[in-house]
């Protein structure tokens, strides 16, 4: 799987294609205006100025469709790897749930045993769900007990396994 | 006449308007006088008002674009921006 | 918090939580650059002046890249996305009145046709800003009433696109000022499906 830098290049490059993309587009502009007062004023490009001008506005066009597809093509990469790294998230998410299944916890514990995978300690897991300490304690010990293990970390250690398993 | 005058301002590099409206040129001293020097030496006179204590005059004159600053008091040009 | 451990389940998958990536570096780039020449033209520069003349046209170019972009862009950049329709919009304004949350990925309904509205003015100005400088055209007041019109018009767009971006970030709680800064639009976890 591509690693954060790779996105960071990539965001990187999507702003310079962008920069360029706007500084081609605005120079092709101003050939291409001068080329069309040029023609509605003579007919006809009369000197080789008028030529060059021309070929240029043709060229950066030409640049700037390039760079479009280009600044797509990285975009897709770029959501892409988002949608596969939600992908991984939301399976992990599903992982869970059926292991809190499996163990029969209940609906209190299951909220108290995703706070504590999400790395919370048990003072602030009693604040946000407006319960006392104690009773947070209470509800980790029956929930390590139900899924066999003995603390936090042999829980934490559940399911990095199970996240280091799908990958073969 | 206005032929003249297009081709010998098309000719020259400086802003060509120069060989027909300088200031110090004499317009006159109110609307429809300075309207009318205007319409004679064949300008379209598109706009014509005050600004700033001036008259300000929009005029055009085949693909030559002026506008031209005239102090009321004196009656004359005192200054000509050509729109290139 | 209690629902966290619910929505896991419940949250469609239609529209994902969390930051999510909306506006590509262009449209971005092409937002910003418009408002630096409307804020030069508007109010720094001299009316009838060559560095005016010169951002208009800037500015011009900026709304001609987006809208060809507009065509064959990404996903949120595309006009599918925010296909304009007057009804949608009403129902949308009427939506959030009601206390509807409802979260769009690209433009909402009404800021479609905000858009639609500062391209399509934009684009006035630029025109009648160069019939000015047109010989058939120079000097002639209705060409020059139409510019002030139209730029009354922006201004007064201007002030409403900046009034219903903040309400509109306050209502559904998602910031979009950030997300037209950064890209990524953060969708609250409840967020309800959209586009």
């Amino acid at each position: 799987m591509s690693t954060p830098g790779r996105a960071r290049t990539d965001e990187r490059r999507a702003i310079a294609l962008a920069a360029v993309i706007l500084l081609q587009a605005l120079t092709a502009l101003f050939f291409l205006g001068d080329v069309i007062a040029d023609l509605l004023h003579d007919g006809a490009l009369e000197d080789i100025h008028m030529w060059l001008e021309a070929m240029a506005a043709v060229a950066l066009i030409g640049g700037v469709v390039f760079l479009m597809i280009e600044l797509r093509r990285v975009m897709n990469r770029m959501s892409l790897l988002d949608r596969s790294m939600r992908a991984a998230r939301g399976e992990m998410a599903e992982v869970i749930d059926s292991f809190f299944t499996d163990w029969g916890l209940t609906p209190s514990e299951r909220d108290v045993a995703l706070l504590v995978l999400k790395g919370i300690d048990n003072e602030a897991i009693a604040q946000l769900r407006g319960t006392a300490p104690g009773t947070v304690r209470a509800q980790c010990t029956a929930i390590y007990a139900k899924a066999g293990v003995d603390g936090r970390a042999q829980l934490f250690s559940v399911f990095m396994e199970e996240l280091l398993a799908s990958d073969d | 006449m206005k032929k003249l005058l297009l081709a010998a301002g098309l000719a020259a590099s400086l802003p060509a308007v120069a060989l027909a409206l300088s200031p110090g040129d004499t317009l006159g001293t109110i609307a429809d006088e300075i309207r009318a020097s205007l319409t004679e030496q064949g300008w379209d006179v598109r706009k014509l008002e005050m600004d700033d204590g001036r008259f300000e005059a929009y005029a055009v004159m085949g693909t030559q674009m002026v506008e031209v600053y005239v102090d009321p008091a004196t009656g004359k040009v005192v200054k000509v921006e050509a729109d290139d | 918090m209690t629902e966290a451990a619910a929505t896991h389940r419940e949250r469609p998958r239609a529209v994902p939580a969390g930051n999510v990536r909306v506006w590509d570096p262009l449209v971005r780039l092409i937002h910003w650059g418009v408002v630096a020449g409307v804020v030069l033209n508007a109010a720094l520069l001299e009316d009838d002046g060559k560095a005016h003349e010169v951002v208009g046209y800037v500015v011009l170019g900026f709304v001609l890249v987006r809208l060809i972009w507009g065509l064959v862009g990404t996903t949120h950049a595309r006009f599918s996305a925010f296909p304009p329709n007057p009804l949608a919009a009403l129902r949308h304004l009427a939506g959030l009145l009601r206390g509807h949350r409802r979260v769009h990925l690209s433009h909402n309904p009404a800021g479609a046709l905000m858009a639609y509205n500062l391209w399509a003015t934009l684009i006035g100005l630029a025109a009648t800003g160069y019939m000015m400088g047109t010989p058939r055209y120079f000097g002639m007041e209705w060409v020059e009433e139409l510019h002030e019109g139209l730029f009354a018009w922006l201004m007064i767009s201007v002030a409403l696109h900046i009034a219903a971006v903040l309400l509109d970030s306050w209502l559904t709680r998602v910031p979009l000022l950030r997300a037209m800064i950064t890209g990524r639009k953060r969708l609250p976890p409840d967020a309800g499906p959209g586009r």
